[in-house]
């Protein structure tokens, strides 16, 4: 019964707006991405603007889009790069022609303010748009009802701030900007960390844009409010005039009857909670939040409106006696980080005075008190970091008491270990390894993150001749407690490489590797000429997203996908990148060609990809289909390695008798394998020719004669590329091409840029459209200024 | 390998500097006329027109005569208006609220009669007239591509456009359109032709701004260069590199890159001025463009 309520209720929302807004254009930019000097952060409570303006924008997309509108945002994501430059963002809101812009924005000032602002453009006294001051007075009451704040200003953004706002500059329609409330100001701060109260004003802007279209108001209400201390106080800064003063609870666990909804709070010291797309109607609300009373509200629900309901609870007696249910680092840990601080969890809410006077810690160390989670959790912050190498024991005496001046029954101790080394926990290449793929990437990890001031001359990379290798470095990876790095050229095939690292390799605590490490590995010896190209992962749309494909399953559909990138590639200007992430031990992420390209019958071909492996340790399987459609996955290969490396099969073994298909290349999650990775694919093919030992690189242009001529339905064009003659170009832009007799061009072959090698194309009218007549055919090969034509010959 | 990079860096600084330089920099405009945005020259080179703020209306100031003249104040009408190459006409677009829905009309203006031609009136889902390799001026209408003017530039065989829909960069040959995206998935934005016809330059946000041919393959990375112009002669690419805090530019100067990305000189180096969307004479020789509180100045550049 409660299921067929919600499914109307969500029904009759869509039924109201299904042709309201009608497609109307709405640009939605979340201010300020990417945690990075353009964004703002309140240390006090942990806020970022950028996550706050992304959730409400995000929240907003998904109510605007359930109301039939055409929405598009200038990010969806939080990092620097997707953090557009506002040029770009206007040009991309113009081409987009929406019929409104609206950037989503919280404010700072001097931490004691806290209203409503919303911001138009301005020209000589005016709104450049009078639409836009509209929106803002519109806007203004929604957030300003929702949030309660403490005001609401609609301004001109010259006259309020003596400039046009860039982000509104250039736009070729209405734009307005909301400064929703203060983030420098705690408590709302604090409450800007509450998913749901970002909700809401999500809600009080789409309500704005119903509003000011003139559609027909919201038929759904919602419920919210905030859970405070009846008698405790905050320690920050306080509006008088508000309620901000009491102590918002955590933790609080809200029930809606009838409908028996329960909303859990957080832990952010907000107390917030809401119910939204609720039917007009009488409701009753219970609340409570750990350690406090339970009391029950009744609620009246009104259409397109936000009934506040707010309480004061009192904290429940307890007269048990206290316990300490768990510390950090545990009793007993070694190996402890000296900047660690030292987490105290208590099942009562202490006395903070008494427990701080009770606490012993020896070795003794200087450092400050902070409480959280209702005085149950203690953290002490050392003001240096712990020596090294030492046993640490804390204990808390019998003088702690509760807040009901129950005691600790007895004193309680632990003992810890501080990190005596930095140690080398893994690596790849493993030392004496063989078969290394020429680009791999050297992973080191670390039981710390690593201190970059002191890799200079401690880490080695070098050739049996003891020549330094050039190489890059992942920056990013150090403070994550890795060192990855990887050759900037190639390495030479079945040669032996060596990476040092030395003693002086330091972490973040200052403390060193101590003893010196050399890891040895040999490159593959194996070389492979391209055989038949089935995808040379250039041309975009050939493979489906993995969660288009029935079989993907237990991946995280926000982070999985498949692109074309230039970023990485083996051969070409695009390589395929999968990034997949898996939410179940049974992931499997399939990336399907819904081609099915036919491969053919022959047993002796080898099938190949070129694959960046990521090391994560999970299952790589290739896909196959026989001529009944009968589906034949085929274990090719743990993801045990990095860099680019030919997985091959025999499809000999694969027991298909007469034609074969490849369909997909299928990610399985291994028990053992990481959640996530990142792999490149190119080149995917037949035919190839495995060349054991050295290969001889051609020492000059070849175009040889096609085979097999005359050819009916296809034939097999042979050229060789010489090394390069300049140093600075490794690759020759390359173009093989097929003309009649008439010189007209009939199809492209070839046109990308090639390195030294010999390659094979497959030439089958059939790729011409309308297919070619029979006769005399030319293809010719331009490489650099290597021009060399000749002769086939098509018979029907 | 430090002093080898040293060297190498001097080399090309000396390079740079000496190809192309800053004559002069101009005011074409002073605030008391008011506030000018997007400024073009005309196709024969003697006339820059440019728009106001949110595109509102259309002047035109003769560069010979001095001499600044209001030919429209409909609204928008500044937003990527467009030349017949004969550069007799005008090809623009006005945008008008209905109901708060945006609407367009599309007008072709007769610079020499003075006289306005509708093409289109008052549709949504219009895009701004633009340009295609063979000089004729385009638009799109409800998805369908559309010529505004018959009037050629160059004589081609081959119709060529780049466009951008739904944030792809589209090419079209012949009216058989196919989606690029060099990049893959992304915003792509400022897309155009080389003069030749066998590149096309590009922005994809976030990521840069890049050179491509005509199937997609990257041939040049440019870096940080929003609003690029290839050169009338295809040698060069004029952009700028603008820098805000998410709410307000705080800076933008203005920059040419060799098509080959080896090359860059900075055009403007101003402390208290942004300096943005340029774009170039017909010669080559001259740069226009706008500062952010609202002058329109030129650049006269010389060639070595």
């Amino acid at each position: 019964m409660l299921k067929k309520i919600l499914v109307l209720t969500v029904l009759a929302i869509n039924v109201i707006f299904a042709q309201d807004f009608n497609n109307l254009k709405i640009y939605i930019n979340p201010g300020h991405g990417g945690h990075d000097s353009n964004d703002r952060y309140i240390p006090e409570t942990g806020f970022w603007e950028s996550e706050g303006n992304l959730a409400k924008g995000l929240y907003l997309r998904d109510l605007l889009v359930s109301f039939n509108a055409n929405v598009r945002m200038s990010r969806v994501t939080n990092n620097s790069s997707d953090d557009l430059p506002l040029s770009q963002i206007s040009e991309d809101a113009n081409n987009f022609d929406a019929d409104f812009f609206h950037s989503i924005h919280s404010n700072a000032y001097n931490g004691q303010t806290n209203y409503t602002l919303l911001l138009y453009k301005e020209v000589n006294g005016s709104p450049a748009f009078p639409q836009a001051k509209q929106m803002c007075d519109i806007m203004a009451l929604k957030i300003y009802e929702a949030h309660r704040t403490t005001t609401k200003y609609t301004r001109g953004d010259y006259s309020f701030l003596g400039f046009n706002l860039g982000v509104l500059r250039n736009l070729t329609m209405p734009g307005t900007l909301s400064e929703g409330s203060f983030h420098d100001y705690i408590p709302e701060s604090w409450r800007l960390r509450n998913d749901a109260y970002l909700k809401h004003e999500a809600w009080a802007i789409a309500k704005a844009f119903i509003d000011y279209y003139g559609l027909q108001t919201l038929q759904v209400g919602e419920i919210a409010g905030i859970l405070r201390d009846h008698d405790k106080l905050v320690d920050y800064y306080y509006i008088p005039s508000t309620t901000d003063g009491k102590k918002p609870l955590n933790n609080v666990s809200v029930t809606l009857l009838p409908d028996n909804k329960t909303y859990n709070g957080d832990t952010y010291n907000n107390g917030f909670y809401l119910f939204d797309s609720l039917a007009p109607g009488n409701y009753q609300v219970i609340v409570t939040a750990e350690d406090y009373s339970t009391d029950t509200l009744d609620v009246t629900v009104q259409a397109n409106k936000t009934s506040f309901a707010d309480k004061w609870l009192t904290l429940v007696e307890n007269y048990n006696i206290p316990q300490i249910i768990s510390t950090i680092p545990a009793s007993g840990s070694a190996d402890v980080r000296l900047s660690s601080k030292i987490s105290i969890q208590f099942d009562i809410p202490m006395d903070k005075n008494s427990v701080e006077s009770a606490f012993v810690i020896s070795p003794d160390v200087q450092g400050t008190f902070q409480w959280s989670d209702n005085d149950k959790l203690l953290e002490f912050i050392p003001s240096n970091k712990f020596s090294k190498d030492t046993e640490y024991t804390v204990t808390i005496d019998t003088t702690a008491h509760t807040i009901f001046n129950v005691a600790l029954a007895a004193p309680y101790s632990f003992s810890f270990h501080t990190r005596k080394k930095l140690n080398l926990v893994s690596y790849y290449p493993a030392d004496n390894s063989a078969d290394i793929s020429t680009t791999v990437k050297i992973i080191l990890t670390f039981d710390a993150p690593v201190s970059v001031n002191t890799l200079g001359n401690n880490i080695f990379f070098k050739d049996a001749g003891g020549n330094s290798v050039s190489l890059a470095a992942d920056q990013s990876a150090f403070a994550k407690g890795q060192i990855i790095f990887w050759p900037v050229y190639p390495l030479e095939y079945n040669s032996n490489y060596k990476v040092i690292l030395k003693s002086g390799i330091g972490d973040t605590d200052g403390l060193t590797l101590e003893e010196d490490y050399e890891i040895n590995f040999t490159t593959e010896k194996d070389r492979y000429v391209n055989g038949s190209i089935i995808d040379s992962f250039e041309t975009e749309g050939l493979w489906w997203q993995p969660g288009q494909s029935g079989s993907t399953t237990g991946i995280d559909a926000s982070v999985t996908g498949f692109e074309l990138t230039t970023g990485k590639k083996y051969n070409g200007a695009k390589s395929g990148k999968l990034t997949y992430k898996f939410t179940a031990e049974n992931g499997i992420c399939r990336l399907y060609n819904p081609a099915e390209p036919d491969l053919g019958n022959n047993d002796n071909s080898l099938f190949g990809l070129w694959i960046f492996g990521d090391f994560s340790h999970n299952v790589l399987e290739y896909w196959f289909r026989d001529s009944h459609g009968t589906n034949y996955p085929y274990f090719v290969d743990t993801l045990n390695w990095t860099g680019w490396k030919l997985k091959t099969i025999s499809l000999g073994d694969l027991g298909i008798a007469g034609n074969k298909k490849f369909h997909s290349i299928v990610i399985k999650k291994s028990p053992d394998g990481s959640e996530e990775g990142e792999l490149y694919f190119d080149d995917l093919q037949t035919d190839v020719v495995p060349v054991k030992g050295e290969i001889q690189l051609p020492e000059k242009f070849k175009l040889y004669q096609n085979y097999p001529n005359p050819f009916n339905p296809s034939t097999i064009i042979k050229y060789a590329i010489p090394v390069a003659q300049k140093a600075e170009s490794k690759a020759l832009r390359v173009q093989l091409k097929v003309y009649d007799v008439l010189g007209r061009e009939v199809a492209t072959l070839v046109d990308k840029q090639q390195s030294a090698g010999t390659y094979q194309v497959i030439f089958s009218p059939e790729i011409v459209k309308g297919g070619l007549p029979s006769g005399v055919y030319f293809y010719k090969l331009k490489a650099g200024d290597f021009v060399q034509t000749h002769k086939m010959l098509l018979v029907k | 390998m430090k002093r080898i990079f040293l060297l190498w860096f001097l080399t090309a600084a000396v390079l740079t500097a000496g190809n192309i330089r800053v004559l002069q920099d101009r005011k074409l405009t002073d605030l008391s006329q008011g506030k000018f945005f997007f400024p073009k020259f005309s196709p024969a080179g003697e006339a820059v027109f440019f728009t106001s703020e949110n595109y509102n209306g259309l002047w035109k100031l003769s560069l010979e005569s001095g001499s600044l003249e209001q030919i429209s104040s409909k609204p928008g009408i500044g937003y990527k208006f467009q030349f017949t190459a004969d550069g007799n006409k005008l090809i623009y677009r006005t945008t008008n609220f209905k109901n708060k829905r945006k609407f367009h009309s599309l007008f072709e203006y007769d610079l020499i009669n003075k006289k306005e031609n509708v093409l289109e009136e008052s549709v949504r889902n219009l895009s701004p007239p633009q340009i295609n390799m063979d000089g004729n001026v385009f638009y799109i209408a409800q998805g369908v591509m559309k010529t505004a003017s018959a009037k050629l530039l160059k004589t081609n065989n081959q119709s060529v456009s780049v466009f951008i829909e739904d944030r792809n960069l589209f090419l079209s040959i012949n009216g058989e359109r196919k989606k690029l995206n060099p990049l893959g998935k992304g915003i792509y934005l400022w897309p155009s032709l080389s003069p030749a016809g066998d590149k096309i330059l590009f922005t994809a946000g976030g990521k840069g701004t890049f050179i491509c041919d005509l199937n997609g393959n990257i041939l040049v990375e440019l870096g940080y260069a929003n609003y690029p112009k290839w050169s009338p002669d295809g040698k060069w690419i004029l952009f700028m590199k603008d820098k805000d805090d998410g709410y307000n530019y705080t800076a933008s100067d203005l920059y040419v890159k060799s098509e080959d990305g080896k090359t860059e000189v900075q055009l403007t180096d101003t402390a208290n001025e942004i300096e943005m969307y340029g774009e170039w004479s017909p010669d080559g020789t001259e740069i226009v463009y706008h500062t952010n509180n609202g002058e329109i100045r030129l650049i006269k550049l010389q060639y070595n």
